[in-house]
């Protein structure tokens, strides 16, 4: 206790007994040696982990019938001509790197999350794939409803064909703008590398489902995210002869579901 | 005074001396004589032995390379740790009682042999066996997840599965009271690792082992929490705690 006491291990010629973390020596008088121990430690901070996530999606697009300068024409009610209708999504929808729960990609931190176990390289460890599809593609159609009574002769189904009496396709019309799809979003952002629908599509029963953006896992980082606004159109055929004629009908479109995969190379 | 004593002065009247060894025969006369001692007091300066000092401690490693990775947590990366410890290590002789290195040549002796029969010392750090760091998350003690052996394998990042350490010594001499010679040899940067368990830190041979010899050094310790590693629980801090590293002075055999 007095070397302890002193700080110090002394060599002498008799038996002296010294014991320090996990360890424990005897000397004897014929050997001299002494020992003391170095111990390390340190406090590491861990990031989140990173998760693929999707936000902006659930929305329900009112479609109304544009006049003549936005596409339509001069009709303010359906006479048994195509009938246009046009909407846009409220919503921005987003896919996008970031620690669970988190509103959007950082534009700032690179650190903000982590794939760990990534070979170490902070890459990736997945792509992402957003996909948007009718629901129930075999009877995907928009119900025509009056007096919340189905009128079958004004319902039409979206089956990508051109019915008698009209001059357009039967599809749903989805419209894709792009407004920031960037490979990492720090600061300006870096370049884009994700393959996204853009323009318009056609999403009728056998060309749905489509790949609105993809990022394969070799351009992932940490802050990767694609955003973009939507817009829906569609015709009600013309040649459709209303049950109720001059009474106000309300027409149901298909559900749309976007789903993200994240098994992506 | 001496002279009167080596002067033997008889007084001035008739005397016979017998012979040698001075039987005087003396009758009716006065004489003086005197006799030469000597005695004197010695003081020993007490055993010489090494000693070593400020070798016990633990030391607390931070990621110092901020500034070269931009990382200031593991994000799966190689996550550099360094520190540097607080102690200075001493190595010297001298007696039992003393605390640190003496510039006086007489603070110990090593009787019966000569300062160059005088064993050297020899100071090793080593490892256990299968060494390595094992890590506690904040809300789980215990969650190894991210502990790391320093095995010497190669790391994600290109680095090697190991403890640096890293001696900045200072005022190692043979005889710290006249000289400034140096003859102490050891490693001042060793990676220890599976299969390098061990090193030879500090040596100083018999021959130059003189009565005030010694050595100091502070310790740097070096590592890398590999990359590739995914926490148990992200978004905690992990207490990280390394081997023991056992700092033996062997002050016997130490010939040359």
């Amino acid at each position: 206790m007095t070397l302890k006491t002193q700080g110090k291990r002394y060599l002498a010629g008799f038996a002296v007994v010294i014991s320090s973390v996990g360890l424990m020596f005897t000397l004897s008088t014929s050997t001299l040696a002494s020992a003391d121990s170095v111990g390390s430690s340190a406090s590491v901070g861990t990031v989140p982990t990173c998760v693929w996530q999707l936000t902006g999606v659930t929305d329900s697009v009112t479609l109304t019938h544009p006049d003549a300068t936005a596409g339509g024409d001069t009709h303010i009610a359906y006479m048994g001509k195509d009938f246009r209708l046009t909407g846009n999504s409220s919503q921005q929808a987003k896919i996008y790197v970031g620690a669970a729960g988190v509103a959007g990609a950082s534009t700032t931190d690179t650190d903000n999350c982590s794939f760990y176990n990534s070979g170490g390289l902070g890459v990736s460890n997945t792509g992402a794939d957003a996909q948007l599809g009718i629901v129930g593609t075999g009877t995907a159609k928009f119900t025509a409803t009056y007096n919340s009574s189905e009128d079958t002769a004004m319902t039409f189904p979206l089956d990508g064909t051109t019915p008698t009496g009209s001059s357009q396709v039967r599809n749903l019309s989805l419209t894709i703008t792009p407004t920031r799809c960037v490979t990492s979003n720090i600061g300006a952002g870096s370049g884009d590398n994700w393959v996204k629908e853009s323009g318009t599509t056609g999403l009728n029963a056998t060309s749905s489902p489509i790949s609105l953006a993809l990022l394969s896992k070799a351009n992932t980082s940490t802050t990767s995210t694609c955003s973009f606004a939507s817009a829906l159109s569609v015709y009600i055929p013309g040649g459709l002869t209303p049950a109720h004629a001059g009474q106000q009908y309300t027409f149901t479109g298909p559900t749309l579901t976007t789903t993200l995969s994240t098994s992506v190379d | 005074m001496s002279k009167n004593i080596f002067r033997r002065v008889l007084a001035a009247s008739a005397a016979v001396i017998a012979s040698v060894g001075l039987a005087f025969s003396v009758s009716g006369i006065s004489i003086a004589s005197a006799e030469i001692g000597s005695s004197a007091t010695v003081a020993t300066v007490p055993q010489c032995v090494w000693q070593i000092s400020g070798a016990s401690e633990t030391i607390t490693l931070t990621h110092a390379e901020f500034s070269a990775d931009g990382h200031s947590k593991y994000v799966g990366q190689d996550f550099g740790l360094s520190g540097a410890g607080a102690n200075t290590v001493q190595v010297f002789v001298g007696p039992t009682s003393a605390s640190g290195v003496s510039t006086d040549p007489d603070n110990c002796a090593w009787y019966g042999a000569t300062n160059t029969a005088a064993s050297g010392a020899q100071v090793t750090y080593a490892l256990p066996a299968s060494p390595a760091f094992t890590s506690s998350a904040s809300s789980t003690p215990g969650d190894n997840s991210l502990g790391f052996s320093l095995d010497g394998s190669t790391t994600t990042g290109s680095h090697t599965a190991q403890l640096v350490v890293d001696l900045t010594k200072a005022g190692c001499t043979d005889e710290a009271a006249t000289t400034l010679v140096n003859s102490w040899t050891g490693s001042n940067s060793s990676n220890l690792k599976t299969g390098a368990l061990s090193v030879t830190a500090a040596q100083l041979a018999a021959s130059h082992t003189s009565t005030s010899s010694s050595c100091t050094w502070t310790t740097k310790l070096t590592t890398y929490v590999p990359g590739g590693k995914t926490p148990t629980h992200d978004s905690d801090t992990y207490t990280f705690t390394g081997p023991t590293v056992t700092t033996t002075l062997l002050a016997t055999g130490i010939t040359g």
